[in-house]
């Protein structure tokens, strides 16, 4: 080739390729390839809904977003008086726990060679029908939802197979009522929280995971306008500034296991200035000071003053107690807390301790919330794991994770090593489902029909309606129709054909559409109305026993809403946001103060060891001032070893480790304080 | 044939000694490892993602934009010797402006490298063309380094053309002398986009203004930070060609340029580097009372721990001071050794410099309730550093052993 | 370089840090809104993913004295945003009615300029392709395109949502540019069951940001480095308020003697 020709060729070419779209489509290719891979997911678009439920986590009323048929956000329901549209994190988060990969897919049944295997529902079905004849008068029943009115069924079905051990997992719920009772109250123990003017919250966290959060919420919301003088006062006492001692007007740093101290000092220091004519009150003052507390509890006279003037000069005041979710102290604390409302004077008064009544239950022969709370499951296992008690020949688990959840005391493994055959119904595979025998995958709350009634910590009667806003899946079967089902093939008759059915009948009873809660999503709220205030004595808190004395280090373990609970195991947005001072470099963080820090010898980002009789868990220390002195807070909700990859591998299980103890006359489980510290 | 030679003697320039192809090989194989491990990481990071590097959110910028920068100022060695040697005329600095342009060359092709690891989306790389910012320094730097890169490798070519094998080509004889003709040319064009992004690539710093380590604002953007960092630029620049030709004379034991030529080369640098200086110490004097007070801090705050400490703060500093001693002053600068560590603390001043803008920077906590955090590099951005070691030795030593790269070489080798 | 970017509409918030719990609803219902993918190893807080950030702030005495206060962080949408300028290839803008700094990912190259420009670390960062294991894909919502590695990403104040509103009002009639507050609110916002987070139009006088932005109490951070943020703060507590931003040990809160920025631009 000529050089000219080469040249003219070149140029000719450049000038061409220019010119044409070649290059240029090229190139916009090329940007849009960049981000069209294909593992990047599509957005797929389609009939877009928003369907009212409730949250079966912890009560939150919702919206929930469906597009073409997916479940894809839940929202909060504004339109709801009781929440007025609020979302807790833990119920932000339902919709991926609804697709975790935690979800169990078709029913699991362990071989002899203790693996898991497929099978088919006709074979769980037979196994179901199989196993409920064969233990027929010997069998138990633990559940972890006590809101819901589906309990009737499964009691029912329990009772209908000749057996009463029905069981909630331990909660403040159960203590709190049976101290109620046992002083001579009747009914459900209420709080009022939206009525009062002065709130002291000992131990509950009540604005993060004690009680119905969503409306304790909305009511701090309301009471707490932007830039304006709250209208609610709130005092917390507790042993750290949690979420809800952040937004309090004071907070009481209270050691962990002396709220009864605590809570008597005020109680005598209220009645000095009561005119009281009750014996089994006054009578008490001699027993707690404002000194020993301030000795024991950690506690200053300055805060202690201003805390009792505060509840004197309100209005409305409100004191209740608390733990962290899933534990107990037991009767005691909640008496004291009783009685400190009485001498207020605010028992059954418009924003008080109020009592609710405890309805009949909706089936026949299902058992009332009073006779089930008369039995708690952690003494149950004790004795059935050291042969006090003959174990059932079957059990079964709804939704209740007590393998992970209770300590290493209450022997649920050697308990359930003793029992025949274990059915565990989940949502999710957790560490309860690994010691059972047949594992079946259960509808996840926004897959079923099912109610949050009246949860614990309401000022009122309350009724949310849940209702399904999509089809279960996998292989997932709504419990309540399945367990119908199943009391149909044994031929017993329970009293209702299906779950909806179930719930028209709490419907009629509270006298409301059914239809219009059902499609709305409201929450029924029934007005206060019982301004009788009940005879109380207070004689049985002369019995308490001062508990044991609380070791050198106080253990504080706290729970973080938005990290999950035992049955739901870390949701997976959750991982963002437990924090630095909760979980680092895959240890548990134990927050200590300053003072504390010195006194073990240790310092920020070092490695301790936690010891207690159930065993040692390291820990990485960071010092937070918010936090009292002799006081360790470790937060629970970690060291899962089943669900998915975002339960698994991330710190350890405070709650094993944790020791309990059986309070002399309700013989209800106290989770201890007791823990050893040592360098790491 | 003479058997005595080197196999491929026939490719050596005119008049220059090599060693034994086998040597020759066996010292090519500690760059290909290095080269080896390089592309590894490099292969590891565009297949997985950045996530397999040691940056983060707090450090988007980490070692790669350290060294980018670094070696950006080291390599100004061949925009400034051209300048000096095509368009000021310094005839003896011919002797050297071939091996400053392949320093250059390897210098601003190595930053591009690691940049395309660097950038998330490589195959977007070209959208700084596409849709620029004009608002944006980075855009200034984008199209200055790559049109630069352009030049330095058509400053490079001819160094190829005059190998051996194509002395018979009449055509490519033609072409080379072209270039050479030319060249002035180019070295202005050199000289302009050079200038240019050294000073926006001070300015990329100065201009953010959410980090008070090297916010500059007013006067000190304008015209100080421009100028600052061309004046870095050109008296790092070629006091770092100085030690890379003393590196190559130590590693071929030869004398390759002339004493007298580097004297002056060192002679110009710790000139420019006074001026930097004095720059440098203003700016950091206006920094420390003007800027950081306004900004509500102090100096004590920009600095924690060892890795961040003021010990670099200083360093940076005192190594100017010290370079001045060793290159100003005639008596001192004659003497070989502290010639070289002379240019070795002004080097290192300058790499300094671009560690603590970068790294440091970044580490220190703006909102008052942040923590400092930290930052170290992992395998894979040590890799890609050494990819970029690694294909500068071969080329250099490729370069070196067929292309007449020192034009003194034959005669000061003489026997 | 940056200049105070004005609008008719410039939509912004007031948190006020007296009612924030810390409790992380405003953070996981932004994560579920958004499509961010969930991530395994979030521990490593230097690579977490968070559109919204929640801090925990202290006011640095020993206890008892001690007092401690949750500071959620979106992005700031700055009025002078010192993110757009840096970027080079225009993939991050402030230029629509609304005052929201726009992210296009398609554009972004991944140079992490704007990353280490944002003073409030707003930023994030793909450092690996998303990945949503299982059936998790299932939830994503159709609003918001997922992001590949590579690109940067912040909070976009639900920009979506403002499509929405704006169309609805459009096709009623009305004047997008004049939206009551309710009909765009962003899902921290709606999450929120303290109502510590307030959302609106701080230019609107019937939008309610539009008094509290005014209140004594408020504050927005770093607000000395000019960048005019469009996230108000509100704290009764002076050392909250001090924590805004840097104050040298004479100087008084609220009152930084300069703007570094409105020096030199």
């Amino acid at each position: 080739m000529q050089r000219r020709g080469f040249l003219k060729f070149a140029l000719g070419g450049t000038v061409g390729l220019v010119a044409s779209p070649a290059i240029w489509t090229t190139l916009y290719d090329l940007a849009y390839w960049t981000q069209n891979w294909g593992w990047i997911p599509r957005l797929q678009k389609g009939e877009d809904l928003s369907i009212a439920t409730v949250s079966k986590l912890d009560g939150t009323p919702l919206k929930v977003r469906t597009v073409d048929g997916r479940v894809v956000r839940t929202n909060g329901n504004k339109e709801n008086a009781y929440s007025k549209g609020g979302l807790t994190p833990l119920a932000a988060s339902e919709v991926q726990l609804l697709y975790s990969e935690s979800r169990i897919k078709r029913p699991l049944k362990r071989g002899f060679d203790g693996g898991y295997a497929y099978i088919s529902w006709e074979e769980a079905e037979n196994i179901l029908k199989e196993k409920t004849g064969e233990a027929k008068g010997s069998m138990a029943f633990l559940s972890a939802d006590s809101s819901s009115s589906l309990n009737d069924v499964y009691s029912a079905f329990l009772a209908e197979n000749g057996s009463k051990d029905f069981f909630f997992m331990p909660s403040d719920e159960q203590a709190a009522t049976l101290a109620w009772h046992a002083l001579g109250g009747s009914g459900r123990i209420g709080y009022d929280i939206a009525n009062s003017d002065c709130i002291l919250a000992v131990g509950a966290n009540f604005l993060d995971s004690w009680g119905p959060v969503a409306h304790n919420r909305a009511v701090f919301n309301e009471t707490h306008q932007n830039a304006e003088d709250a209208s609610q006062a709130i005092y917390y006492a507790g042993a750290m500034q949690n979420n809800t001692a952040v937004v309090s007007d004071l907070w009481l740093p209270v050691k962990t296991g002396t709220e009864e101290i605590f809570l008597g000092a005020i109680l005598a220091e209220l009645v000095k200035s009561a005119a009281l004519a009750d014996e089994s009150l006054t009578s008490l003052t001699g027993r707690y000071s404002l000194e020993e507390a301030n000795k024991v509890c950690g506690t200053s006279m300055e805060s202690m003053q201003k805390l009792v003037s505060a509840l004197k000069n309100a209005n409305r005041p409100l004191v209740f107690a608390g733990t962290t979710e899933g534990q107990s102290q037991g009767t005691g604390v909640h008496m004291l807390a009783i009685a400190v409302n009485a001498v207020l004077g605010r028992i059954n008064q418009d924003g008080g301790l109020v009592s609710l009544p405890m309805d009949d239950p909706l089936l026949p022969s299902a058992q009332s919330l009073t006779d089930i709370f008369t039995r708690n499951f952690v003494s149950f296992s004790m004795q059935v794991a050291s042969g006090a008690k003959e174990a059932p020949k079957l059990l079964f688990i709804n939704d209740a994770n007590p393998v992970y959840a209770l300590s290493k005391d209450a022997e649920v493994k050697e308990c359930l090593a003793k029992i025949d055959y274990k059915i565990c119904f989940a949502s999710h595979f957790n560490e309860t489902c690994k010691e059972c025998d047949l594992v079946l995958p259960i509808a996840h709350g926004l897959e079923r029909f099912d109610d949050v009634y009246t949860p614990y910590g309401s000022g009122n009667i309350n009724w949310t309606l849940a209702k399904p806003v999509a089809e279960p899946h996998y292989q997932a079967r709504p419990l309540g129709e399945l367990i119908l089902a199943l009391a149909d093939e044994l031929g017993q008759n329970l009293g209702v054909s299906d779950i909806p059915s179930l719930l028209e009948k709490r419907a009629q009873a509270l006298h409301v559409n059914f239809k219009e809660y059902l499609e709305s999503g409201n929450t029924y709220q029934e007005a206060f109305y019982n301004f009788t205030v009940p005879t109380l004595n207070f004689m049985p808190l002369h019995s308490k026993q001062a508990k044991a004395p609380v070791s050198d280090i106080a253990l504080y373990t706290y729970t973080n809403a938005a990290a999950g609970t035992p049955s739901t195991g870390i949701p997976p947005y959750a991982n963002r946001a437990i924090t630095d001072y909760q979980l680092q470099d895959g240890l548990c963080v134990a927050q200590i103060n300053k003072a504390t820090a010195q006194k073990l010898g240790l310092g920020n980002g070092q490695k301790a060891m936690l010891q207690t009789k159930n065993g040692a868990m390291l820990v990485l220390v960071q010092i937070y001032e918010g936090i009292m002195p002799d006081v360790i807070a470790v937060m629970a909700g970690l060291g899962h070893t089943e669900f998915d990859r975002f339960s698994v591998g991330k710190g350890d299980n405070i709650l094993a480790l944790t020791q309990i103890d059986m309070e002399a006359d309700s013989d209800l489980p106290v989770w201890l304080n007791t823990v050893s510290v040592v360098k790491g | 044939m003479d058997y005595s030679k080197p196999i491929d003697n026939a490719l050596f320039p005119k008049g220059c000694e090599r060693c034994s192809f086998t040597k020759f090989s066996l010292f090519m194989l500690i760059p290909t490892v290095l080269l080896l491990w390089g592309v590894f990481a490099a292969f590891v990071v565009l297949s997985q993602g950045l996530g397999t590097t040691g940056l983060n959110d707090k450090f988007g910028f980490g070692l790669w934009i350290t060294l980018d920068l670094a070696v950006i100022a080291l390599g100004a060695g061949a925009f400034f010797t051209g300048l000096l040697r095509y368009i000021l005329n310094i005839d003896e600095l011919k002797n050297i402006v071939s091996f400053t342009a392949v320093i250059g060359f390897l210098c601003y092709t190595g930053a591009m490298l690691i940049l395309v690891l660097d950038i998330g989306q490589p195959i977007r790389a070209w959208f700084g063309y596409w849709y620029p910012n004009v608002h944006s320094m980075l855009t200034e730097v984008i199209f200055c380094i790559t049109c630069y890169c352009i030049v330095l490798i058509i400053e490079y070519v001819p160094l190829i053309l005059e190998q051996r094998l194509f002395e018979k080509n009449k055509f490519i004889r033609h072409v080379a002398h072209n270039f050479h003709v030319y060249m002035p040319l180019f070295a202005g064009i050199g000289a302009f986009l050079s200038t240019f992004h050294q000073g926006s690539l001070g300015g990329m710093y100065g201009v953010l203004f959410g980090r008070p380590y090297i916010y500059r604002d007013g006067f000190f953007i304008w015209p100080w930070t421009f100028f600052l960092y061309l004046l870095s630029a050109v008296s790092a620049g070629p006091m770092f060609s100085l030690l890379m030709v003393a590196l190559v004379e130590k590693i071929t034991g030869k004398k390759l340029v002339s004493w007298k030529v580097k004297q002056l080369m060192g002679k110009i640098g710790g000139t420019m580097l006074i001026v930097y200086t004095i720059g440098k110490f203003l700016d950091s004097y206006a920094w420390v009372n003007d800027i950081l007070p306004r900004s509500g801090l102090t100096f004590d705050q920009m600095f924690t721990g060892f890795v961040y400490s003021s010990f670099w703060f200083y360093a940076e500093h005192i190594a100017l001071v010290i370079g001045i001693v060793c290159m100003a002053l005639p008596a001192l600068r004659k003497i070989p050794a502290i010639f070289y560590f002379g240019c070795l603390v002004t080097c290192f001043s300058i790499v300094i410099n671009r560690f603590v803008m970068t790294v440091q920077a970044l580490g220190i906590p703006v909102m008052p309730f942040e923590q400092w955090q930290w930052y170290w590099a992992n395998w894979a951005e040590w890799g890609a550093f050494a990819l970029v070691v690694g294909y500068s030795i071969i080329t250099v030593a490729i370069t070196y052993r067929y292309c007449p790269l020192f034009p003194q070489e034959a005669e000061l080798n003489k026997k | 370089m940056s200049d105070f970017k004005d609008f008719t509409v410039r939509y912004g918030m007031v948190i006020d840090l007296d009612k924030c719990t810390g409790c992380g609803a405003c953070m996981m219902s932004c994560q579920a809104e958004n499509n961010v993918a969930p991530q395994e190893d979030a521990g490593n807080k230097l690579r977490a993913l968070n559109w919204l950030k929640v801090y925990r702030l202290s006011n640095g005495k020993d206890f008892p004295e001690h007092e401690t206060v949750f500071l959620p962080r979106p992005c700031m949408q700055c009025g002078k945003p010192s993110c757009v300028s840096v970027c080079p290839v225009v993939a991050t803008d402030k230029n629509e009615e609304g005052g929201i700094v726009s992210q296009v990912t398609p554009r972004c190259i991944g140079c992490r300029y704007c990353m280490a420009s944002c003073p409030y670390h707003a930023r994030y960062f793909n450092w690996f392709d998303p990945y949503w294991p299982g059936d998790l894909k299932e939830a994503l919502s159709p609003d918001v395109s997922t992001r590949p590695r590579g690109v940067v990403e912040k909070c976009s104040f639900c920009h979506h949502r403002l499509m929405k509103a704006k169309d609805k009002a459009i096709a009623n009639g009305e004047d997008p540019l004049a939206l009551p507050e309710e009909a765009y609110q962003t899902a921290c916002t709606e999450a929120c069951p303290n109502g510590a987070i307030v959302f609106g139009d701080l230019n609107n006088p019937e939008h309610r940001v539009y008094e509290l932005k005014q209140s004594p109490y408020a504050f927005r951070l770093l607000e000395r480095l000019g960048t005019e943020p469009q996230v108000y703060y509100m704290s009764k507590r002076e050392w909250v308020r001090r924590l805004g931003d840097n104050y040298l040990e004479h100087e008084e809160t609220g009152k930084p003697k300069d703007v570094i920025f409105n020096k030199s631009h």
